[in-house]
């Protein structure tokens, strides 16, 4: 009776989880039926297909495989912290070094970037590119943790 | 040169209203799960069970500092100062998320089982109410201006690019949030968080691309700006620092070193990741300013006027560019993702922030035996009333610069004090509170008399001197090992 119900209950919260997500896909193509009617007329551009540019479908491209790895990552994350919820969690030290360092490292990093928008056109191409450095960040961060998850279990 | 035609897309309220419910279903079916198998008791809602790890939580910090007023302010500063204004804008605003570092790593030692600072606060001076009182205002304040500022930017570019009523925006906004947020607390916080980092990032890449090439390449935009003046690609304008640099600098130190919605993360964080966590999400924070910039850059390129096309608000200018270049409806779609992401997770984890400062700054001060289902019901219920506020704060279209001056005039003040309680064990609660008190007396009417710069360093001076002094003249010394006696809610019990 026991096993039975708590078969139920997960489904019933896969059920739940499943149908906001069912909502959302269905709100989304609703939203899409419209078509923008805005016609390109800035002077310095040529009619645009749908993804823009060559540049653009690069980006949407990495972008669409970064997504997949990071809603993997963020499952891997999620699963295994449930796995582990009765585990007992040590209390470990706080063992980041080079504090002063790295910071100096990141903030000036940065300055550099954005000084960089000032030496050429295609220096601007690195504002983007940073940005999906980003998420692959996270995404190995998170392979960190469900790595130390399964250490631990 | 020839102006430019801008043609506003075409657009909807419906779909600007669908925009808003899809993304909050998806937020939702995250939360809905996170509740069931990760939330048990309060401890677990309030401070995720002390369970955060790295990934969620470098990922779910970001989204808390990326607030959707950020991303147009990049875009915003850009456009008015070139990028010294992007420079002054983002620099400070990665190393504020950096700064806190070395508290976080304090507090976390020598109070591991802390939920607020104004706890800390409470513990450090030995219960001494005026103190807590103090922080807990700065908190409160501080939380609920996040919250205010994001539904009415989040509401501006909705009704801009959609044409929906800002009071619709603002209303759906909130009980959406709220909805996932009661749900399941700071891990539905983190979570949601987390996954709105993503829904920033990628999209700003792609979209921000795609806007260079339709205006006509990245040679185009740089070489329009250049025309205008070399000037607007130096990062050495003085004006950019004066204008609204250094105060936004002092700003955003005040905002995450007295800011609950970070230091609910530092507890709810396992403790081995709390440096490296906030290290990364600040350097990782960068790219994101960096990139929703460049549409500051396009601004001037396509000569958009401040006052014909933004109705004299330069924050307008990103949504501005991206509605009205012709771009295809779905990449529009998308900058509105990126906006209503970074709202939504400021807005969550400011709530979630109001939670645990109910809990334990108010509710538990209070009734300290209160039955654990009580004190969970009174802990939604802090986050209903805080939603409700702002709520209403927007709608009645009420100038909140009075909110925005208490909340300033009370963390700027704070902030050496609290630096000083941190590390010093000579730090009084008498120089904790005179410090504060004199510095807000003295130092506000100087703010509005001369101007934010003297108004600021008039505080933190006050604020520095009155502590140390005190301190000096006094005997005591704190011992830092009666924190760590503070204890955990009662996780014993369930309450789901």
């Amino acid at each position: 009776m026991k096993f039975l119900l708590s078969d139920l209950f997960d489904n019933s919260l896969r059920f739940r989880s499943v149908k906001y997500l069912f909502l959302a896909t269905i709100t989304s193509l609703l939203a899409h039926q419209a078509k923008s009617y805005a016609s390109p007329k800035l002077s310095n551009t040529a009619e645009s297909g749908i993804f823009v540019s060559p540049e653009t479908i690069v980006f949407i491209l990495i972008g669409v495989v970064i997504f997949f790895f990071y809603i993997k990552g963020m499952a891997g994350v999620l699963s295994n912290a449930v796995r582990t919820y009765s585990t007992d969690t040590k209390t470990s030290q706080d063992a980041f070094t080079g504090g002063i360092t790295n910071t100096l490292l990141a903030v000036v990093a940065s300055a550099v970037v954005i000084w960089s928008y000032g030496l050429g056109a295609y220096w601007l191409y690195l504002g983007p590119i940073l940005c999906l450095l980003s998420p692959i960040g996270i995404i190995y961060f998170m392979f960190l943790d469900v790595k130390a998850y399964k250490q631990s279990l | 040169m020839q102006p430019t035609e801008f043609v506003k897309a075409n657009l909807l309220p419906v779909q600007g209203i669908i925009t808003l419910v899809v993304l909050g279903l998806i937020l939702l079916a995250l939360a809905e799960y996170v509740r069931r198998t990760l939330v048990r008791n309060t401890h677990d809602f309030v401070i995720a069970g002390r369970r955060l790890g790295f990934g969620f939580g470098v990922a779910g910090i970001i989204s808390i500092w990326t607030w959707a007023m950020a991303v147009m302010m990049s875009s915003a500063m850009t456009y008015q100062y070139g990028t010294s204004g992007l420079w002054w804008f983002t620099v400070p605003n990665g190393f504020a998320v950096i700064a806190i570092i070395p508290f976080a790593k304090r507090l976390k030692e020598t109070m591991p089982h802390g939920y607020t600072i104004g706890e800390f606060v409470s513990s450090r001076f030995n219960g001494a109410k005026l103190a807590r009182i103090v922080m807990t205002a700065g908190l409160f304040f501080g939380a609920l201006l996040a919250i205010i500022i994001n539904l009415k930017g989040t509401s501006l570019v909705i009704s801009t690019v959609f044409g929906v009523d800002q009071g619709t925006v603002a209303i759906i906004t909130a009980v959406i949030v709220l909805l996932y947020t009661a749900l399941g607390g700071l891990w539905a916080s983190i979570s949601t968080s987390t996954l709105t980092t993503l829904f920033i990032t990628v999209p700003a890449a792609f979209v921000v691309t795609a806007v260079l090439s339709q205006v006509g390449g990245a040679e185009f935009v740089w070489q329009s700006v250049v025309d205008k003046g070399s000037e607007l690609l130096s990062v050495t304008r003085p004006e950019a620092a004066v204008g609204f640099g250094i105060t936004l600098a002092l700003g955003l130190l005040t905002a995450t070193i007295v800011g609950q919605d970070f230091w609910q993360v530092v507890w709810g964080l396992k403790g081995r990741e709390v440096s490296r966590s906030f290290f990364w999400a600040g350097a990782l924070f960068y790219p994101i300013p960096i990139c929703l910039g460049i549409l500051g850059l396009v601004g001037i390129a396509l000569n958009v006027d401040l006052t014909t096309h933004l109705n004299g608000d330069a924050a307008a200018v990103g949504p501005f560019v991206v509605s009205h270049i012709g771009l295809p409806t779905w990449l529009i779609f998308s900058y509105v993702f990126v906006i209503l992401s970074a709202c939504y997770s400021t807005i969550d984890g400011s709530l979630s922030a109001i939670a645990s400062i109910a809990a334990v700054d108010v509710v538990k001060p209070i009734a300290p035996n209160i039955p654990e289902d009580k004190l969970f019901f009174y802990t939604r219920l802090s986050m209903v009333v805080a939603a409700s506020i702002a709520t209403l704060v927007v709608l009645s279209g009420v100038d909140f610069v009075t909110i925005v001056l208490t909340t300033y005039a009370i963390r700027t003040a704070v902030l050496i004090p609290f630096m000083l309680s941190v590390f010093w064990r000579r730090t009084t609660a008498g120089g904790f509170v005179w410090g504060t008190i004199a510095a807000i007396a003295i130092g506000m009417p100087i703010h509005i008399t001369y101007g934010e710069l003297p108004g600021s360093i008039a505080i933190l001076v006050i604020s520095a001197i009155i502590p140390v002094i005190l301190g000096l003249l006094g005997k005591e010394k704190f011992d830092y090992n009666q924190l760590r006696q503070i204890k955990d809610f009662d996780s014993g019990s369930s309450t789901i």
